[in-house]
């Protein structure tokens, strides 16, 4: 049955990263065909340093193709496969899939420092999560510090403490802990206090409206300032002009991610970027 | 590598564009130059710079004379010129200085890629065929 926590709002054109032909009410059913037809795909955005212009890590993303279409914004689909129950299976393909590639690009020495994947408070809660990321490190000889997860929902995480040993644990084995559209949620500064995050990711709402955006640049200029306190490294998220750059790094931001460098892209279109960049691209934590 | 030398006397803008343009295209040696004459000085230390990117309005020297000059200094030079207040008479000014393309600011980067991409096809085509005749 289609569940009431399915959303509402269909994100407005600009917040959405490709159109959408599925009718809402059959959102679930569809998913849940995609998932057996195989037509979930991982695209690839990488995610650049701006002291050097060196890729600090690459996102892996989630797509949805059907019938080989481009499909809906993972914003409009994500929620509901976690309310479909589809989550756990699907971000652990989602994960197998990001940590095969990884290996295959430290097989031709061009791999960046980290691979990052978004992870759900659903998916913290299945231990599936947990068996997916011991067989990484055993097929893939991934290193537990070479990935990175991107917490989203961090309002749930926060207020369920299954989730939040998980995700401590997962962090004593090594695994960063990012922590994604910072400043959207209401908990996330709180999560701050305590969790032991890495990277704080300031969520596209913020960077948009610079540099002209008076009170965002407020906010930005806030976050960066709180975070180097805590020594917690700040990636801006949908990054799309000179402009917006320029004042990202004059304020000190760490990194970028957004249309101005690179957009989500296939596997192969990204194997191309980094090879580009291996010259320059030291891949210091590589398996073994 | 494919050598672009930037001329602006807004440094963090400068070094802003440089590594975008680095990070996009990492085979591209970006120099920077915060005045006119600093970046006369480094056409001189770099005669294999293939393009020169000034903006129009320089302390010193201003953008038009850093374009005279770098023609005579670097022959084949590419020379792109950009400016937040550039009228019609600054475009025909600089067009007769030898200008190839007066950029508006803010910059369409695009624009600026495919302009710098050609420009590095162009070379390596007169580099085969420099060989060829040699």
């Amino acid at each position: 049955m289609m569940s009431a926590n399915l959303p509402t709002a269909v994100p407005a054109a600009a917040d959405r990263d490709v159109a959408s032909d599925v009718p809402p009410g059959n959102l679930g059913t569809a998913l849940q065909r995609a998932w057996r037809r195989s037509e979930f795909a991982v695209a690839y955005q990488p995610q650049f340093r701006l002291v050097d212009g060196v890729v600090r890590g690459v996102e892996a993303l989630l797509r949805w193709f059907p019938g080989g279409a481009e499909g809906p914004s993972p914003r409009e689909f994500v929620p509901a496969l976690e309310s479909w129950g589809l989550i756990s299976e699907v971000g652990a393909w989602v994960l197998d899939r990001a940590a095969r590639q990884w290996c295959a690009w430290n097989r031709q020495a061009i791999a960046p420092a980290r691979i990052t994947v978004n992870v759900s408070s659903h998916q913290l809660l299945d231990p599936r999560l947990a068996e997916a990321m011991e067989s990484l490190e055993r097929s893939y000889a991934v290193r537990p510090s070479s990935i990175e997860i991107e917490l989203t929902e961090t309002v749930q995480l926060a207020e369920n403490r299954r989730a939040v040993a998980e995700v401590l644990e997962l962090h004593s084995r090594g695994v960063r802990l990012a922590v994604d559209d910072f400043g959207t949620g209401f908990s996330t500064l709180d999560l701050l206090r305590w969790l032991p995050a890495s990277t704080v990711k300031i969520d596209r709402r913020f960077v948009a409206p610079l540099p002209e955006g008076r009170r965002e640049l407020a906010i930005v200029r806030g976050i960066l300032s709180m975070c180097r306190e805590l020594g917690i490294e700040v990636i801006a998220e949908g990054v799309e002009t000179l402009e917006q750059l320029d004042l990202l790094r004059g304020l000190g931001c760490d990194a970028v991610q957004g249309h101005i460098f690179a957009r989500a892209a296939d596997a192969d279109v990204i194997t191309q970027l980094l090879t580009l960049h291996s010259h320059r691209t030291p891949s210091t934590e590589c398996g073994p | 590598m494919h050598k672009v030398l930037i001329v602006d006397d807004e440094r963090r803008f400068a070094d802003t564009l440089a590594m975008f343009l680095a990070s996009l295209s990492p085979d591209l040696e970006i120099v920077v130059a915060g005045t006119g004459e600093e970046g006369l000085d480094r056409l001189g230390d770099h005669p294999d710079t293939r393009v020169l990117l000034t903006d129009l309005h320089l302390p010193g020297i201003d953008g038009i004379e850093v374009a005279q000059r770098a023609a005579e200094l670097v022959p084949g030079l590419r020379i792109l010129m950009m400016s937040g207040f550039g009228n019609e008479t600054a475009r025909r000014t600089a067009a007769a200085a030898g200008v190839e393309r007066f950029l508006d600011k803010p910059l369409d980067l695009e624009e600026l890629m495919a302009l710098i991409l050609k420009s590095r096809v162009v070379a390596a085509r007169h580099d085969r065929t420099n060989d060829e005749i040699r």
